[in-house]
């Protein structure tokens, strides 16, 4: 009897860290550029802009980046993380393979994503001490505790602002016009309009 | 003599009038020069958009020391929050290299105030480009 006890509880043990190691691998895995590229690929230049973001991307000159899931999943909590992911996941993967991305107005979406896919608890995740110092006397006189007493004041009225509502850049470097050029045909150099005109022909 | 000192007063009392008249159309929409009392108040100083919902007073912008002396130029302050002209130019980059206000090619950063008028009601109209291109899209560029 006894033994069949320790040896449940030895295999338990065992089961249960081979499936918190694998959940945790496989969450860790599908937060990170190789496999959102994998399926967003069709909008492969959205990640590459983040990748020549030299403050929040690849092309930070410290090494310091942050990953995609750091900022566009929820960090208030772990429920929130996962639920979320899961539920975008799925929409995300039934978008991917339905629906066509030449056809999406990117340039519109980028107020949908700043507004609903970007949370300000994961940018409060990173810059942790920001709201703290922001009610400090000491640092009342920087122009961001200024603005960020503001926030911390609208927060729960209906004037209530989000960490993209003025930070509206982050991440992506030249977004807009990136994004502008992929549907933008018209020739910018003399060079280009003399290509255009005899292909035209 | 008599008559061509007539027609010389005559032509010059026009003149007056003329450009008094064209003068007074075109400061109509301007704000008073010189302070008429207690002139300096939120009231006749509004804000609109953003700055207004942040509840940003005078000293907020106005680098000057003293009321009668702010200017709209403000001694450079809007990059006080808005950062350097790079960041500008990226904000309204996404209306392409031909639209994009802010990374003209005929002038490299031009003050902020000769678009913007913070404190007319609705925020100012002044597109500069139309004042010589004609393009459509030009044309529908509107200052915030």
């Amino acid at each position: 009897m006894k033994k069949i006890i320790v040896i449940t509880v030895a295999i338990s043990f065992v089961a249960t860290l081979i499936l918190v190691w694998s959940g945790h691998k496989v969450v860790k895995v599908t937060g990170d550029a190789p496999f959102c590229g994998s399926c967003h690929s069709w909008d492969g230049l959205i990640a590459q802009t983040h990748m020549h973001d030299p403050i929040h991307g690849n092309a930070n000159p410290k090494g310091v980046q942050a990953s995609c899931t750091d900022c566009h999943l929820p960090h208030s909590s772990l429920i929130a993380y996962l639920g979320v992911k899961a539920k975008n996941g799925i929409a995300e993967g039934w978008t991917t393979l339905t629906k066509d991305p030449s056809k999406k107005d990117w340039l519109a979406n980028r107020e949908n994503a700043r507004k609903n896919y970007t949370y300000d608890s994961s940018c409060l995740e990173c810059h942790k001490g920001l709201l703290e110092r922001a009610s400090k006397a000491e640092f009342a006189d920087e122009k961001s505790s200024k603005m960020h007493l503001k926030y911390i004041n609208f927060k729960g009225t209906k004037e209530e602002m989000q960490c993209t509502s003025c930070h509206k850049l982050v991440g992506h470097k030249d977004l807009g016009e990136t994004l502008f050029k992929q549907k933008d045909t018209r020739p910018e150099s003399w060079d280009e309009w003399e290509k255009q005109r005899k292909e035209k022909k | 003599m008599k008559r061509v000192t007539n027609v010389i007063i005559t032509v010059l009392f026009m003149f007056c009038t003329a450009s008094w008249i064209v003068a007074a159309e075109n400061s109509s929409k301007l704000l008073p020069l010189t302070p008429m009392g207690d002139k300096f108040t939120a009231q006749n100083y509004p804000l609109d958009g953003i700055h207004k919902k942040l509840g940003l007073s005078c000293v907020d912008c106005h680098n000057e020391t003293k009321p009668e002396e702010y200017s709209s130029e403000m001694l450079g302050s809007c990059l006080k929050c808005h950062g350097n002209y790079e960041t500008v130019k990226e904000r309204t980059a996404h209306w392409g290299h031909n639209n994009n206000v802010h990374q003209s090619p005929h002038f490299e950063n031009l003050a902020c105030d000769v678009c913007h008028k913070s404190h007319s009601k609705p925020a100012s109209n002044s597109n500069l480009c139309v004042q010589c291109h004609g393009q459509k899209t030009m044309k529908q560029l509107l200052v915030k």
